[in-house]
């Protein structure tokens, strides 16, 4: 809300918030790619020794 | 350094206002950045000169040493050094602001130069042929991992800085409304930075503790894993930063304003977070890892973060016609085009640059980036070629583009050889060119990347190669001789303008 | 400009031929996205879609005795190996070679088990450019169909140390 009354758009508001920006910016990659992976390496099967 | 923290001059240009404190930090990471490209290009003019079959200069060991340096120095250090002094520009000079904490960026600072120089040293002398990658089982001394880490840690300081900033100068009023788009593509550029950092962290941390014997085992798939977070993260920041760069450059050159804000910023904020997914491409063709985690990762989860390079290869064009009409060009379809500022050294780095990053670059990014073309281009020469097109032709030909301009804006020299500076983008810019396509081609003939030999004289089992790769092979060699020529001259002239420029009077407006 | 700080409402709809160019990027982005799944039930050739790790020395064990059991020769000094058809085949990246070399049969489809038991290597099939990461401690499983016959060349093309640039191999393919 600015002197005129007229309202800020809240995608506006949304993208001047960097921190908020910075937590999501974090949040993905690291589930998405980081923590998903790890998870697929570390759940994957052992091979026996049985030629 | 001794500058006290609240003294400031006002821009003659600008109107902005530049604080000595952060004056200082920005001129310390700059030119350290310029002795990195130096050493970079050095090494870059032996590992080319090997790879040449004609020439074929140093031993394998050499020639594998000195290929682990030249990243290190030219996509490490070169970049990011340069990096933080652009983070900095936009957080002070453009938003107005005095800098956070200079005395905790200049221990930022001091932790990069030692960790850089610290693995620069261990690759020397021989303790670190692992490669950039330095990929587990391969083994380097730890003092090596140290060094990358403090340059991490350095790093990730400076972004605190960088972030500091931005809240100090929100908190004291120095701009009204929304940050400059610049300001805002940087702070897409941090944000990206500080999660490949803290991949980095995760990584080299155990590694470093690996090499100490503390750690027995690391899984060397996993070690893939988390170092590309890193490792092709901060590629991302480059782009990131070079899209701002971009801008700012068509401010300084043309007058650039941005056409529609909403889409320019949608775009970085597809960037932040998308483009880190983007650490896939690396591991396309390795074991175990389920296609589902690489079709959704590597297309950045729906190409997201290329639609954003689309909007921006929109948005800046646009922008530059938009801006060349108000002035008044405005004959026939291309006269906005034709007369630009093409003599002076911004606009053809500009073009260069958006035209390498582009069309080389980014289409064979997104080509060699899907799940099954990769298995033709893996770890061929056609990756190398990819890359260069990003990171040299695109991120490096803008950094130094950019370079003319804040010598006289910020350091406040006059330019010492304008007509090298002019001629530069474009020996530099078409000798990529010719390089990126020769070793894309080159790759697509399986000619492999990090290879000392490709006669294969010495192997057990005989193989050649097509006579054209080798062709293709000599044409790369000599694009990028050109390349290394324009780089040399960019070197000059940004030592000698910085050191010997003429001081330019507190008020004169003279930008190049 | 965009060094500037932009006018208070900055958030307005884009014009015509903005919003044209996003159209076509979307479709364009959708369109890449899909091949990708897509391949993997339509498409010939896709990495390796069976997980699984195996420690380098009970790969070295079990490529042993495949070679072993199979071997009909030697070449300068390398096993050569022909597996019956349909065969499960290991093939070993060390330093610095491929082992065994192999000879296969057009148009028979085996499993290949790739894997190293050393440093990290590059599988790059020659002149088909074909290439796979194979990492130590885990198997890179792929069913492969040779379509032609003749002789083909495996180099490595990830770093694995000093002689890295002498790593050869070989595949032969017959009728």
């Amino acid at each position: 809300m600015n002197e005129e009354g007229k309202k800020i758009s809240a995608w506006q508001l949304f993208f001047d918030d960097i921190s908020m920006l910075f937590l999501i910016g974090l949040v993905i990659p690291t589930i998405l790619y980081l923590l998903w992976g790890v998870m697929e390496y570390a759940n994957a099967p052992i091979a026996s020794i049985t030629p | 350094m001794a500058a006290n923290a609240l003294e400031f001059r006002t821009c003659p240009i600008t109107g902005k206002k530049v604080y000595a404190t952060a004056q200082n930090l920005i001129w310390a990471n700059a030119v350290t950045a310029v002795v990195f490209i130096l050493v970079g290009g050095l090494a870059a003019l032996l590992v080319l000169l090997t790879r040449w079959p004609a020439v074929h200069l140093l031993s394998p060991d050499l020639f594998y040493r000195i290929l682990t340096l030249h990243p290190i120095a030219a996509l490490v250090a070169w970049i990011i050094f340069f990096e933080v002094a652009g983070l900095y520009f936009g957080c002070t000079v453009l938003l107005n602001s005095r800098i956070a904490a200079p005395k905790v960026a200049w221990l930022a600072y001091f932790l990069m130069l030692v960790g850089a120089a610290l693995v620069a040293v261990e690759i020397l002398i021989g303790n670190a042929d692992v490669m950039f990658t330095s990929y587990i089982p391969l083994q380097a001394s730890p003092l090596y991992y140290l060094g990358v880490i403090l340059f991490a840690v350095g790093a990730l300081v400076a972004c605190g800085i960088f972030f500091g900033t931005l809240a100090i100068a929100k908190a004291e009023k120095t701009y009204e409304g929304s940050l400059p788009l610049v300001t805002f593509g940087l702070s897409a550029a941090a944000i990206i930075a500080v999660w490949t950092l803290a991949s980095g962290a995760i990584i080299y941390i155990p590694t470093f503790l690996w090499s100490l014997g503390v750690i027995k085992n690391i899984d060397a798939a996993m070690y893939r894993l988390i170092f590309w977070g890193f490792g092709h993260a901060s590629q991302q920041i480059n782009v990131t930063a070079m899209v701002s760069v971009w801008y700012l450059l068509g401010v300084l050159t043309v007058g650039l304003k941005p056409v529609n804000e909403k889409v320019c910023r949608s775009a970085f904020v597809l960037y932040i977070f998308f483009i880190n997914l983007a650490s896939e491409h690396h591991l396309l063709t390795d074991p175990t890892l389920s296609p589902a985690h690489k079709i959704a990762n590597t297309s950045y989860f729906i190409y997201m973060a290329a639609l954003a390079s689309m909007i921006h290869a929109l948005a800046i064009p646009m922008a530059v016609e938009v801006a060349q009409r108000k002035k008044g060009y405005t004959k026939g379809i291309f006269e906005w085009l034709t007369k630009a500022p093409w003599g002076e050294p911004g606009f053809p780095a500009l073009v260069f640059s958006l035209f390498i990053f582009g069309f080389i670059g980014g289409i064979t990014g997104i080509v060699n980036g899907t799940e099954q073309l990769s298995i033709k281009s893996h770890n061929t020469w056609a990756m190398t070629g990819h890359f260069h097109g990003t990171v040299v032709g695109g991120t490096t030909l803008a950094f130094m583009g950019l370079t003319y301009y804040l010598i006289p804006l910020v350091f406040r020299r006059e330019i010492i050889g304008k007509k090298w500076a002019t001629a530069q983008p474009y020996i530099y810019g078409i000798g990529l060119i010719i390089f990126t396509l020769s070793m894309i081609a080159a790759g697509t003939l399986g000619v492999p990347r990090r290879h000392w030999d490709i006669t294969f004289a010495d192997s057990i089992i005989p193989f050649s190669f097509d006579p054209t790769a080798i062709l293709l092979v000599t044409l790369t060699a000599l694009g990028g001789l050109t390349a290394i020529v324009g780089g040399a001259i960019y070197v000059g002239v940004a030592v000698l303008s910085v050191f010997f420029g003429r001081k330019l009077a507190p008020n004169e407006a003279k930008l190049i | 400009m965009a060094i500037t700080s932009p006018e208070t409402y900055w958030w307005k709809p884009a014009d015509k031929e903005e919003k044209l160019w996003i159209t076509i990027a979307i479709v364009w982005c959708l369109i890449l996205f899909t091949m990708m799944p897509l391949w993997h039930i339509v498409g010939g050739q896709n990495p390796s879609v069976e997980p699984l790790k195996i420690r380098p020395k009970d790969y070295e064990k079990i490529s042993d005795a495949f070679i072993e059991k199979y071997k009909i020769g030697e070449e300068s000094g390398i096993p050569v190996v022909k597996p019956p058809d349909g065969a499960d085949v290991y093939l070993r990246g060390q330093m610095w070679n491929w082992m065994p070399i192999l000879e296969l049969k057009k148009g028979v489809n085996y499993k290949f088990h790739i894997s190293s038991i050393d440093l990290m290597h590059g599988f790059s099939l020659q002149p088909l450019v074909m290439n796979f990461q194979i990492v130590p401690g885990h198997d890179n499983i792929l069913n492969i169909t040779p379509t032609s016959s003749g002789t083909f060349h495996i180099i490595c093309n990830e770093f694995c140390g000093i002689n890295h640039h002498t790593m050869v191999g070989k595949i032969v393919v017959k009728d």
